[in-house]
């Protein structure tokens, strides 16, 4: 009896389907099976793939709170630079009244 | 560096020295600005293959940082999405299609027929390259999204939906209308792929042609055969013929579909996809049996559990990029565009979250963290 398809549809039967193809295929390299050559991983590859995992490790797999902590820290950033902003032209104000030359 | 106007060999003239200057002082990233509608596809790979260029030394090659300030359209969509980190200005849109050609001469029917397939083949090509380029960005739309998929679930009054199914539910409440109907149409696709599959396939199984193959058109004999009773199948009127009702035409659709499936089934591009984010798609069961593996059986071992999860997700997002490139009215905002994993970030938005927040997260100051109720009104109003 052929094999059934699994429930996501893509089973045993496509893969068999696969290994014909591969076996035949003498065109396609993509399809090569070199699931035993580790990928090539640059340094920033590298400190991404760190960086996921350390946020999984502090929210695990449910992403609400990491959510809400960016867009919180977002605005708090945004927040900031605005006061900044304001605080900067504030001052400018007064330099530039202060630094006006006298009559 | 800025990307402006018609891409064709003026520009690759102009930005040259550019370029090559900017990758001899250095191997610093190089970000390039972009506001094009496009132009000539063999210039812009001009500009790709030289942003990409190695030098001598053997260094790495420079990170490109690609964003859009007003529009990236055709071409200059491709060049977006090739960016190693991806950026769009609030405002700015994107927009892909297929590969076009502008004919002088008067048109025969052989050169319209090699047209057709240089038009496929080239259409099939792009899509490919987009697809392999933005599947990790895909991948991780979706694995810092699936917190929402019980929540859809029970809005939709539906607990048999699948993980993707409920992913493209949570997409398409994101989404504008234009970009919704790209997704509806890979949906589409991606249904047809599982149609030929479990149709074609589990009938072709039976041949001895197809099990043991003395040459590739053995195996094609056969498949081929049983793509006409399915294109047959489908086409039940009596009066419908294959010669003129565009039966031949759904036969070769289907027959290239098929085999893009199986091109795409399994392989590096695969691999890749799984690597990054394999904490997010495996249960703590499944993390637990790695740990007692030794480490080269638990590579082997982690790669089978992820591909299950992501390879639907794969072969959606192989059929989403062929969608968009086939089409003529995919323009998308630059939210759509990070909704959908072809960017990585639209500036000044935390909606969706990009890759750069995981990677500049810090852990909180306990002191600076409110309480539950005050940060929900933090997001609330953020």
């Amino acid at each position: 009896m052929l094999p059934c398809l699994s429930t996501d549809g893509f089973g045993r039967l496509a893969g068999l389907a696969l290994n014909m193809h591969l076996a035949i295929s003498t065109e396609t390299n993509c399809m090569r099976n070199s699931s035993r050559i580790p990928l090539r991983k640059t340094a920033v590859d590298q400190a991404l793939d760190q960086a996921v995992q350390r946020v999984y490790d502090a929210y695990g797999t449910d992403l609400t709170r990491f959510v809400a902590d960016v867009k919180r820290q977002r605005a708090q950033e945004a927040c900031e630079a605005r006061r900044e902003r304001e605080a900067d032209a504030w001052i400018a104000g007064m330099r530039s009244k202060s630094d006006t030359p006298r009559p | 560096m800025f990307i402006q106007g018609l891409i064709d060999q003026t520009l690759v003239d102009r930005l040259t020295p550019h370029i090559v200057s900017l990758q001899s002082e250095s191997r610093d990233p190089i970000t390039v600005f972009i506001d094009s509608r496009g132009g000539s596809t063999l210039h812009a790979e001009a500009i790709r293959r030289l942003l990409t260029a190695p030098d001598q030394s053997g260094s790495a090659t420079c990170r490109i940082i690609t964003a859009v300030t007003g529009r990236a359209a055709s071409a200059a969509a491709d060049l977006l999405s090739f960016g190693d980190y991806a950026i769009a200005y609030p405002g700015s849109s994107v927009f892909y299609h297929g590969v076009r050609y502008t004919v002088d001469d008067p048109l025969t029917l052989e050169k319209a027929s090699e047209f057709v397939e240089s038009l496929r083949y080239r259409n099939d090509l792009f899509a490919m390259s987009l697809a392999r380029r933005c599947v990790s960005r895909f991948v991780f739309r979706y694995a810092t999204t699936q917190y929402l998929f019980q929540d859809f679930r029970d809005r939709s009054g539906n607990q048999t939906l699948t993980d993707l199914e409920c992913f493209e539910g949570v997409l398409g409440e994101k989404l504008s209308d234009r970009a919704s109907r790209a997704l509806r149409q890979a949906r589409k696709r991606f249904n047809h792929y599982q149609y030929l599959v479990e149709r074609v396939l589990s009938r072709s199984a039976k041949y001895k042609k197809f099990q043991n193959p003395k040459r590739p058109a053995d195996f094609e004999e056969v498949v081929l055969r049983e793509v006409i009773g399915a294109v047959a199948a489908r086409n039940q009127e009596s009066g419908w013929t294959f010669q003129m009702d565009g039966g031949l035409l759904q036969l070769n659709d289907d027959f290239l579909l098929l085999l893009e499936y199986l091109s795409c089934y399994d392989g590096d591009d695969l691999r890749r996809a799984c690597s990054r984010w394999a904490s997010f798609f495996l249960t703590k069961e499944q993390q637990n049996e790695l740990k007692a593996l030794e480490d080269s059986i638990a590579q082997e071992r982690k790669l089978e559990m992820l591909k299950k999860p992501i390879r639907p997700l794969w072969l959606f997002f192989v059929a989403l990029c062929h969608c968009l490139q086939e089409g003529e009215d995919n323009d998308l905002t630059a939210t759509d565009a990070a909704w959908l994993g072809l960017i990585d970030e639209v500036i000044g938005t935390a909606d969706p979250v990009s890759v750069r927040s995981f990677a500049e997260w810090e852990e909180p100051d306990p002191a600076s963290v409110p309480e539950q109720s005050t940060s929900s009104q933090a997001t609330a109003t953020s």
